[in-house]
């Protein structure tokens, strides 16, 4: 438009070139009007993304105010029914503060009940897993993002203990803030400045193709009267180029009755009003940049909110991953265990085995060990017997040797008869003699095997009673060893219970983790959305500047 | 060391003694029987204290007055047992001895004829007593010993299985034989003894069996 | 000569075999308590009473032990006209022993019954004399 309005003094004579003008006279109004409209577009699509995330901020923040609130009721010990329901009442109360569309749902946990109560149908998603997650009493509260009635809302929920006369009536409460309610509020409100600013668009525009329109007529009727009011004209168009220039502030050069002095100062009329709207433009734009500014410092103070919050969770979802580790290992750490014990109850199994063999093998050692004393001192009491027998035996020696006398003598009395018969008595003697040796060398040999059973009885004794304290040995180790066994089988069970409670917590480290990650990527998405409307705010700052910059060219009376 | 006249000196380096070097007295004595150590110390044994009721025993024996001696006549008899219980009298018997080996005599079947048996470094003739009287067929294993009985002169060796040993007898404890009888052991029967299980046999009689049985076919 | 050899504390007292009758084992004889000490007692001898002396009591003061080889010798003690049956009783009569020399004289005041000595086989062996085993005073003593 400047660049029309400065060459079209000097350009007039050029027939192509003014034709050219004529051109981009004409289209300017249409361009400027596609720009404002494609801007206020960016500008709406923006703002419904930073209203969407400034809203589920906002329900973030309300409903962690409510966890408190239900987090006391939730724990209180046993409430009665009576104040159940003035708690619910209350935090109905307190919910209509809240903001339009938030709500508070009760349900029975109990199916049965559930069936029973009115206008309470089947559960959706979001109310099966917190049910389920809230009657293994797992975690106090749970909370999420769910469509509840066609509408994106963050929910919340706990389970109220059921009054202390009848347990089992637990109560799922729920709290539901749409999304869309909140998101309304702020959109209206942007909705109705950038109105504001369409508007006051619109009007600078209308003045300007007034002008340029007042111009084209004022050329046509040069047209005519080219010769007379050459010079009025050509004043006229000084001062026109003027304003076309941005100065509004400048006289009109004379006046007139005259159609031309008529001309002069309608124009001069014109340019004061153009000044004056063109002055206000220059207020509005000031006011739309800064307006700007601050919203864009304020997207970036929400999208370092933002970055943070994702920070965190994303710090949280590691925690989680690690829980999650962490309780898997332990699980297998237990699974081992549980085999390991299992194992050593074996093993002691098949020791104690083993002993009840060597026990019986020692009671048996044992018993032999007896048989054998038992034997020997047989054995003893036969030599002692065979003591008797060499007593025989002397008594024989002796009486053979008392006849071999008596022979003697009576063969040295039978004189030369009796010769042989003395050889005889000699022989008989000597017989005596052997007998008695004999007698001798076999008791003797009778006290060396006494002795010799004596030591055998006596070692065999100490073997019994050495075999004895093996025994005693070998049951107290049985004994413990049943000990072990039973300790290590109450163990396996206990090694069971704690590896399924390591796996239920990893459900939920699990769960956690999920619900972690979606919240991240909630986060993330809104970062994207934040850094988008930011970006969007630039270019509509850069616009503003821009159009600022073009309507602050005018100069205008303050 | 042992040396003679230790203690058990002839169990450890006398003849049953596995110690070494062995008693010197040994070259002397040829046996610990023969030895004075040996003998000394089976006389040692007869030093034991002698028992209470052992002493009584012997008092009672000895206070036992003799037996009355029969003053009639007696006979004094060997009683054996060769398939029956036979008895011979004593100065038949000129020796017992071990049963010894019987050497066959080739062409001589009679089964009364044995062999010859070697006694003292001659060659005597052994017939068999049971089956001259008509008795059942000796078994050698039944040969506990040999009697070498003198008849009439001839030395001859009959194998007995037992010896009961030697006794006397009266007279008039041998009773006659049945003379009616002329059969087997009643033909050589000149008395019978101890109710009449004894059998005491006529050595002629068997003699002359024993000419008859060796007689040339 | 064979000879009985009777044994008290070692010393050998040979007895000629031809004066014994018998030799019986040692038994308990009947104490005759108004008796010199010499004698042992009264043997009950096949139903016939025989004074029996206690050889070791007379020789070395000591009575016999109850030994199995304390043995009685059963002799024929000449007294005068006619002889009695007297015991010796000898701690140890095991053995006899032929005697070819002659036996060295000896004649002792106090005791009267060595008869002499001869050596045996190393050891000495003193002759008993059957009837002056008993002094005249002891044989009054004994048989009145």
């Amino acid at each position: 438009m400047r660049v029309a309005s400065s060459n079209w003094e000097r350009k007039q004579k050029e027939s192509q070139g003014y034709a050219i003008k004529n051109f981009l006279v004409d289209r300017s109004m249409s361009i400027l009007v596609l720009g404002t409209l494609l801007t206020v577009f960016l500008l709406t699509t923006a703002t419904r993304e930073m209203t969407d995330q400034i809203v589920r901020d906002g329900a973030l923040r309300q409903a962690q105010a409510l966890v408190q609130t239900f987090q006391s009721m939730a724990f209180s010990s046993k409430p009665s029914s009576l104040q159940i329901q003035n708690m619910v009442s209350k935090v109905e109360q307190d919910l209509k503060g809240e903001g339009q569309g938030v709500r508070l749902i009760t349900m029975p946990a109990n199916p049965f009940e559930r069936r029973d109560a009115q206008g309470s149908g089947p559960l959706d998603d979001f109310q099966r897993k917190a049910l389920r997650q809230l009657n293994e009493g797992k975690v106090p509260s749970f909370c999420g993002l769910s469509e509840y009635k066609g509408e994106v809302s963050f929910r919340y929920a706990v389970l109220l203990s059921g009054p202390e006369e009848s347990p089992g009536v637990d109560l799922l409460l729920e709290v539901v803030q749409p999304l869309g309610s909140v998101r309304a509020d702020i959109k209206r409100q942007i909705y109705s400045g950038a109105g504001i600013l369409l508007g006051l668009g619109g009007l600078g525009l209308w003045f300007l193709g007034a002008v340029f329109g007042r111009l084209k007529n004022l050329r046509d009727h040069r047209a005519a009267s080219e010769s007379i009011l050459q010079e009025q004209v050509q004043q006229l168009l000084s001062f026109v180029s003027r304003a076309a220039d941005g100065d509004l502030t400048s006289d009109v050069p004379f006046q007139g009755e005259d159609s031309v002095g008529m001309l002069a100062s309608g124009l001069s009329v014109m340019i004061n009003q153009l000044g004056e709207l063109v002055w206000q433009s220059q207020l509005l734009s000031r006011q739309v940049v800064s307006s700007l500014s601050e919203f864009a410092s304020s997207a970036l103070r929400q999208e370092s909110i933002v970055l943070e919050q994702s920070h965190r969770s994303s710090t949280l979802a590691k925690a989680a991953v690690t829980i999650l580790d962490s309780s898997l290992s332990v699980e297998s750490t237990m699974e081992s265990m549980t085999v390991v014990a299992e194992h050593t109850a074996t093993i002691a199994a098949s020791g104690q085995a083993g002993l009840e063999t060597m026990e019986w093998t020692m009671t048996q050692v044992t018993q032999s060990v007896e048989r054998i004393q038992q034997r020997l001192t047989e054995l003893n009491d036969r030599a002692g017997n065979i003591g008797g027998v060499v007593t025989t035996i002397t008594r024989v020696a002796d009486q053979t040797n008392l006849l071999s006398l008596n022979a003697s003598i009576e063969a040295e009395k039978a004189g030369d008869y009796g010769l042989g018969f003395g050889v005889v008595a000699e022989e008989i003697s000597r017989l005596a003699d052997q007998t008695a040796v004999a007698s001798l060398d076999i008791e003797e040999m009778v006290n060396e095997m006494q002795n010799a059973v004596a030591a055998g009885v006596e070692s065999m004794k100490q073997l019994a009673e050495d075999v004895g304290m093996g025994v005693l040995h070998v049951q107290t180790a049985a004994d413990q060893l049943t000990l072990i066994m039973y300790e290590v089988q109450q163990m396996v069970p206990k090694f069971e219970e704690v590896a399924t409670e390591i796996r239920s917590q990893s459900l939920l480290a699990d769960d956690m983790n999920e619900t972690i990650q979606d919240l991240e990527g909630v986060a993330r998405s809104s970062v994207d959305a934040i850094r988008e409307s930011n970006h969007a705010i630039n270019e509509l700052k850069c616009l503003a500047m821009l159009m600022q910059g073009e309507v602050e060219r005018f100069k205008v009376h303050q | 060391m042992t040396t003679p006249g230790d203690k058990n000196c002839w169990r450890k380096i006398g003849v049953w003694g596995l110690e070494s070097p062995r008693c010197e007295l040994l070259e002397l004595h040829l046996h610990c029987r023969n030895c004075a150590v040996f003998r000394n110390a089976g006389r040692e044994q007869y030093n034991r204290e002698i028992e209470i009721d052992y002493l009584k025993l012997r008092t009672e024996e000895l206070a036992q007055p003799p037996k009355q001696v029969d003053k009639g006549r007696k006979e004094s008899l060997m009683v054996f047992e060769a398939g029956a219980r036979l008895a011979l009298p004593c100065e038949l018997f000129k020796e017992v001895m071990k049963s010894s080996p019987i050497y066959k005599v080739p062409h001589f079947k009679h089964p009364a004829f044995l062999g010859l048996v070697a006694h003292n470094g001659r060659l005597r003739l052994c017939c068999s007593l049971p089956v001259i009287l008509g008795l059942d067929r000796q078994r050698e294993s039944d040969f506990g010993f040999m009697v070498i009985l003198e008849i009439q002169g001839e030395l001859i060796v009959f194998p007995v299985s037992k010896l009961e040993g030697i006794r006397r007898y009266q007279a008039s404890a041998i009773k006659p034989s049945l003379t009616s009888e002329r059969e087997g052991l009643f033909s050589f029967s000149r008395g019978l003894l101890e109710n009449n299980d004894v059998h005491l046999i006529d050595e002629n009689k068997v003699l002359t069996s024993i000419k008859g049985a060796l007689r040339p076919i | 000569m064979l000879y009985l050899v009777l044994e008290i504390d070692g010393e050998c007292y040979g007895l000629n075999a031809l004066s014994v009758t018998e030799v019986t084992p040692l038994v308990e004889l009947e104490q005759i308590h108004e008796g010199p000490e010499f004698l042992a007692g009264l043997l009950n001898y096949r139903g016939r009473p025989v004074p029996v002396l206690d050889l070791r009591r007379m020789i070395k003061k000591k009575p016999c032990e109850k030994r199995y080889c304390t043995r009685i010798v059963i002799v024929e003690y000449p007294r005068t006209t006619k002889t009695l049956t007297l015991g010796l009783m000898a701690q140890k009569v095991v053995r006899s022993v032929r005697v070819t020399q002659e036996f060295s004289p000896m004649e002792l005041r106090n005791a009267p019954y060595l008869g002499g000595a001869v050596v045996e086989r190393g050891r000495i062996l003193h002759c008993l004399t059957l009837e002056k085993i008993l002094s005249p005073q002891q044989a009054l003593e004994v048989f009145g």
